[in-house]
């Protein structure tokens, strides 16, 4: 029973907040909606892929009440976005911003599907007369006896 | 010697059926197919299929045939290609067996550990346990016990002696459960059921529950049972009858041997009680030393005494994590007549270790020596509700409650510190609550203690590493 | 002794498998029958050695045994058997033996179920098998051995992250793992066509069974860690786009493409290199996952770089594989003659277009998987890729794919009719905008992102059955001739259809819980309503018990619509002592059309919970999709004509009077 009481006890020292907790939230639908959408493009920075909104660690409670604090204080959402990446760098996006470092990232999709496109048309391209050669009689014969067989 | 056996004999098999193409007799295989062949068959019965079903037209039945019979007869004319033929080989075999048989036992050789017997916890829990007993630890003597038990559930011994053990860590609760048994087993042994019900007393707060005052008072009639003498007088008194809880000490007192080990405890009660009821002392304890006649009358103390309760007071008013302080006061104020006040410090010390059980026992037991129990004093059991409160504590309750634990456990670890879980939990709490030079202490602590065990220190160290320096 | 035994039974696999990758290709070199024959049996060696120590793990841990590392580390006396059991492969260790048992399963079934394969193909498909088994062999040996004993054992061990003492992520592993692994076997016989020089549809038809089984494994695999991930981490999210989840999603996605391909080669003789290219990169992709998820590179670049044993040994496996399989692609692959002529409209064109499509999606995962660690290995700067970036790039082009794949089955082989195919098309189309509008008008669809999305999944089930039906004589033909074409359709055609209808349903599910899931966060008191969507959630109050190594609350919730109730949730916080975790349980009904979802929070000290409440439509669908897309695999691999040519077999045994 004591060792049970104690860690029953000591647990409340490590049990997390719970991501997203009511006290934080906003009552106004519109505001606590753009807080939400804002929360998801936004990386918990201790976590791995996780946004801040699906977080629950301490650290991503911190950044959603920093970002619910300049939503009260009227900034637009790019403004917000760039006030966090002026203080945490680009890490801290969910969507990397279109950069010289990450053009490769967002072209990629454009270039599979080009060089995709572009190999399949040379490659039917060098098909084009490519035609089926007629079988002579004897062959002909020759096969269906191949495909007639059966047990020898 | 019996594990190399098997090893050889395992490797030989091995290599044996690797090597078991070698042996057999001789034999031609086809390096083709004719798998391909077997599709297009398939090819033309579905084409066939699908006209008479008239999925297709006879044109396009007659197209598609024609390409596929242009693949079979690719595919047949490439069929002839070849055979492969094998022979018994018994050289290659014997090669094969012994170059891979030797080569998996040197492999294993130089990665195992071949002279390591498989160490299953039940085998092993026994062996630890009785090697921890042996080295006086109580709690491993009380696991193998409750093995006993189960393995001898009818063994009067075993209950007997696992009662004891358990009453010996306080652990009355868990004790009386196992009086119980022994109990049953004994059938009416006085003495066994005497203990039982001192058992159930002290599980609950030392205050005699019905059933315990029954046995009491049936023993002290039957058999004059000292202690059941003493407890029934103690009911006596904690159902609110002072005079008679007093009279039958004083009767147990005179009817005891002055050298009886019980002696002390009749005494202090007669006194506090005698305290209590302002009545003389030496009606009931005709041998009364005097300074036993002092404590029992309501003299003033000195006033030696009254800096000391102050600064008691003040200091405790600073740090009320002390519980040795509130014990401390609680003794001066008892001492100095006020039981009232006596009874608030252990209060209020129980409202600051609400969650630390083993401080708890011991403002208990303080209660206990004082005398405080006797009189009405609403004796608070060990705090399940103060647990199940915690819950709904406000965050600065919570932090208090938290901070009362960990001094807690501290203080538990002190007298009890054969405990690795409890100081890697005691250095993990103090980090957590930011106490960097305490948690460093502990680390200390918990090194000193397990200095001669390598395999707790470096568990301890492993559990805790981060949180100190020196891991 | 059987620990040792144990270990002793895994050398013994390292040294069959090395003879499995020499002896028979020596012996294809010396033209000896008997030196192929080699293969299988060591096979079977390999595998009974690799059981065998997988076998003697799964002891130590079942009786507790400290003395071995992995258990000690791993596992706890108090844990329930099924998790001491699952415990085996919940770690670095076994996770890595789970992995080479499977690559020896996949190795033992083709030695004894591939016996119409001809045994050279036979032999070099199991060599090249034994070679990729030899490197995780000596991996797992020199840098990852879960026979590695301690001295001195403690008492007790330090049990398993509690998040994964669950059911749905116990067996998620071995499933993921037949899948993964199992395009090993895809690897071996892309390699092994490569080294004589020739393929064959027979070749096409040998390998499909493997891939499909694989496949399926792989689907319901990455399903099951969904599911657990949707109901255990108590968010309702069921993919987060995460390198882990990625790692598994790749091969799928790729493996997708070579099934079809396959299909390519088997009818029509054409795309042989295309599908032996893909065959090798579906591998590589499984390979790259094994690496991302073991070499410890996604937990921190930095301490990759600092204690890289692990990660640099599978890196180089895979560098051996991946590039020596695609240097001998490009050295042989000229040889390879494809064959088989085609129109521009034709099914061929058809899977070859998905396929691209499929291939560029993959691409899409890897890139945005790959370019954070690349990018902060090469310039340190470190930069999140997370779910819109996928959103945004992956889910148009497999979009697109699903459209393709509803047209492809409306294409016939070699040369389609235009009109036909037209035709068909836009009557599909048609239907399902009908559809798209009338859910836009009823229900309501935020976004161009949402009309494409459920038009898509409209699309892929309209055309699906369209096709069936048209198939089995829909509406012209009489009733009994309608059934009997319904019962005479072959399996492969069954598990086309229902591998599109799960897709469809899939898709479905996905779509429609992202568009429409509600959720609310709040403080209740016990009794206090709250109200999601047409449904409202009562806490009623909250137990705290014991569960076998852990203790929990139980909350019950009432869900009621209107007066009528529908049912009582019971979400739970469990604490686990040993390994002093908390994880979350969620309360889940699950209806046809979606789930009720509830998660119990913190008490707030005043009497209250925070809690979250959520109705999340078309989760159960996801599941009922990747079941159904997993079944049809098993029943296209049911098809007769996968079990391969009966004549051929015993053609040669009368070649071999001695077999």
């Amino acid at each position: 029973m004591r060792s049970f009481l104690l860690a029953l006890a000591l647990s409340l020292l490590t049990l997390p907040v719970s991501a997203l907790d009511p006290g934080e939230m906003f009552t106004d639908p519109a505001l606590e909606t753009r807080a939400r959408e804002l929360g998801r493009q936004l990386r918990c920075l201790k976590c791995r892929n996780q946004s801040i909104f699906d977080s629950n660690a301490g650290i991503a409670k911190d950044l959603r009440v920093a970002v619910r604090e300049r939503i009260t204080a009227g900034d637009s959402d790019d403004e917000i976005l760039i006030y966090v990446r002026e203080r945490f760098g680009d890490y801290v996006l969910m969507k990397p911003p279109v950069e010289p470092h990450t053009y490769l990232l967002w072209f990629t999709p454009v270039l599979l599907l080009l060089i995709g496109g572009g190999a399949t048309m040379v490659y039917l391209h060098g098909r084009t007369g490519h035609r089926s050669e007629e079988l002579s009689d004897e062959d002909r014969a020759e096969a269906r006896r191949v495909l007639k067989e059966e047990v020898t | 010697m019996e594990f190399w056996l098997i090893v050889t004999g395992l490797a030989a098999v091995s290599g044996l059926w690797m090597a078991w193409p070698y042996l057999r007799s001789r034999s031609v295989e086809m390096t083709g197919s004719d798998g391909a062949i077997s599709i297009y068959r398939d090819q033309i019965d579905e084409l066939e299929r699908d006209r008479r079903a008239g999925q297709i037209s006879d044109s396009e039945c007659e197209a598609a045939r024609v390409e596929i019979e242009r693949r079979a007869l690719v595919a047949a004319r490439r069929l002839d290609s070849g055979f492969v033929s094998s022979q018994r080989s018994l050289l290659s075999a014997a090669g094969l067996v012994i170059v891979a048989g030797a080569a998996a036992v040197a492999l294993y050789s130089s990665t195992g550990t071949p002279q390591q017997q498989d160490m299953p916890l039940a085998a092993r829990k026994t062996e630890e346990l009785i090697r921890r007993a042996d080295a006086g630890d109580i709690n491993s003597r009380i696991q193998l016990l409750i093995q006993q038990t189960q393995e001898e559930p009818e063994s009067f011994e075993a209950w007997w002696v696992l009662a004891r053990s358990y009453a010996a860590i306080g652990d009355h609760a868990s004790s009386a459960d196992a009086y119980r048994h022994a109990a049953e087993l004994a059938g009416d042994r006085p003495a066994v059921l005497s203990a039982y019900a001192e058992a159930m007393t002290l599980a609950n707060g030392n205050k005699v529950p019905s059933a315990a005052r029954v046995i009491f008072e049936q023993l002290a009639i039957e058999n004059a049972d000292p202690r059941a003498r003493y407890y029934a007088a103690l009911a006596k008194a904690q159902a609110q009858d002072f005079q008679g809880a007093i009279e039958d000490w004083a009767l147990l007192a005179r009817d005891s041997n002055p050298q009886a080990p019980w002696m002390p405890l009749v005494e202090r009660d007669i006194i506090n009680m005698a305290r209590f009821l302002k009545v003389d002392v030496t009606a009931y304890l005709p041998n009364a030393s005097a300074e036993q006649i002092a404590a029992a009358s309501n003299t003033p103390e000195t006033d030696e005494n009254t800096p000391t309760l102050a600064a008691l007071e003040a200091s405790l008013e600073a740090d009320p994590k002390d519980y040795k302080g509130w014990i401390a006061l609680a003794e001066a104020r008892s001492a100095a007549g006020d039981a009232e006040g006596a009874t608030a410090a252990l209060d209020e010390g129980r409202a600051h270790f609400a969650a630390a059980p083993f401080v708890l026992d011991q403002f208990a037991q303080t209660e206990r020596a004082l005398g405080l129990d006797l009189v009405e004093s609403g004796l608070r059991g060990p705090s399940d509700e103060d647990i199940a409160a915690a819950a709904e504590l406000s965050q600065t309750e919570r932090d208090d409650m938290i901070a009362g634990m960990v001094a807690g456990l501290a203080a538990r670890l002190e007298a009890e510190p054969n405990d690795p879980d409890g100081w890697v939990m005691l250095v993990r709490s103090y980090a957590t609550l930011g106490e960097m030079d305490k948690a460093q202490d502990a680390y200390r602590q918990a090194s000193a203690t397990f200095k001669d065990d390598a395999q707790v220190l470096q568990a301890i160290r492993s559990q805790t590493s981060g949180l100190v320096t020196g891991n | 002794m059987i620990v040792e035994l144990g270990h002793f039974a895994l050398c013994v696999a390292l040294i069959a498998a090395l003879v499995q990758s020499v002896v028979p290709l020596m012996a294809i070199w010396r033209g000896s029958a008997s030196g192929l024959r080699v293969a299988d049996s060591a096979a079977q060696v390999q595998f009974a050695g690799v059981a065998a120590a997988f076998a003697a793990l799964t002891y130590a841990f079942v009786v507790s045994d400290f003395s071995v590392l992995t258990v000690a580390l791993n596992s706890h006396s108090a844990k329930p058997m099924l998790y001491k059991v699952t415990g085996v492969w919940a770690n670095h260790e076994g996770s890595m033996l789970l992995w080479v048992l499977m690559l020896a399963l996949f190795g033992v079934m083709i030695s004894v179920f591939g016996k119409v394969i001809p045994v050279e193909l036979r032999s070099r498909v199991l060599a090249v098998q034994a070679m990729i088994g030899v490197g995780f062999y000596l991996f797992i040996l020199l840098t990852s051995n879960p026979f590695e004993r301690v001295a001195m054992p403690p008492l007790d061990g330090q049990g398993m992250n509690p998040l994964l003492q669950d059911p749905g992520v116990a067996f998620h592993p071995p499933l993921l793992y037949l899948g993964y692994v199992g395009f090993s076997t895809a690897f071996s016989f892309a390699v092994a066509a490569l080294m004589a020089g020739r393929v064959d549809p027979a070749w096409a038809r040998w390998m499909r069974p493997w891939v499909l089984l694989a496949w399926s494994g792989l689907t319901a695999g990455i399903a099951l860690g969904s599911w657990w991930a949707y109901y255990e981490l108590g968010w309702g999210g069921f993919w987060f786009w995460d390198p882990v989840e990625n790692a598994s999603f790749m091969p799928w996605l790729i493996g997708t493409a070579l099934l079809h391909s396959a299909i390519v080669v088997e009818k029509r003789n054409a795309f042989l290199k295309w599908t032996i290219l893909l065959a090798i990169l579906t591998f590589s992709l499984s390979l790259i996952g094994t690496f991302l998820v073991r070499s410890g590179i996604l937990t921190s670049v930095h301490a990759f770089a600092t204690d890289p044993e692990r990660g640099v040994f599978i890196l180089l496996l895979l560098t051996i594989a991946i590039g020596g399989a695609l240097m001998l692609f490009a050295w042989r692959a000229n040889e390879l003659d494809d064959g088989g002529v085609f129109a521009l409209l034709s099914r061929e064109i058809g899977l070859l277009t998905n396929n691209l499509l499929v291939v560029a999606a993959t691409g899409v995962v890897f890139v945005g998987t790959m370019y954070p660690l690349a990018l902060e290995l090469v310039t340190g700067d470190k930069i999140t890729v997370g779910a819109p970036y996928f959103n945004q790039t992956f889910l148009p082009i497999f979009g697109l794919a699903m459209l393709a794949a509803g047209i492809g089955p409306f294409l016939s082989w070699k040369r389609a009719n235009k009109r036909d195919v037209l035709r068909r098309t836009g009557w599909s189309a048609g239907a399902a905008a009908l559809f798209t509008v009338a859910v836009a008008a009823v229900i309501g669809v935020p976004g161009p992102a949402g009309v494409f999305g459920v038009f898509v999944a409209a699309f892929l089930a309209v055309a699906t059955l369209q096709d069936l039906g048209r198939r089995i004589g829909i509406p012209a033909a009489p009733v009994g001739t309608v059934l009997r074409r319904l019962a005479g359709l072959p399996r492969s055609a069954w598990g086309l259809y229902f591998g599109h209808l799960g897709l469809a349903i899939a898709a479905a599910g996905v779509v429609a819980v992202s568009l429409w899931s509600a959720e609310s966060i709040q403080t209740v008191k016990p009794g206090e309503p709250v109200s999601i969507g047409r449904y409202e959630f009562t806490l009623m109050d909250i137990t705290n018990t014991q569960g076998p190594n852990y203790q929990t609350s139980i909350a019950a919730v009432r869900v009621s619509r209107g007066e009528d109730p529908v049912t009582v949730l019971f979400p739970e916080r469990r604490w686990y002592p040993v390994e002093q975790k908390p994880t979350t349980e969620a309360g889940i009904e699950t209806r046809w059309h979606g789930d009720l979802y509830a998660v119990l929070g913190d008490p707030d000290g005043t009497g209250g919970f925070v809690t979250r409440f959520y109705y999340n439509p078309g989760i159960p669908w996801m599941w009922a999709g990747a079941l159904l897309m997993s079944l049809a695999a098993l029943i296209s691999l049911a098809d007769r004509r996968l079990r391969v040519g009966v004549p051929a077999d015993r053609r040669r045994a009368n070649l071999q009077p001695a077999e």
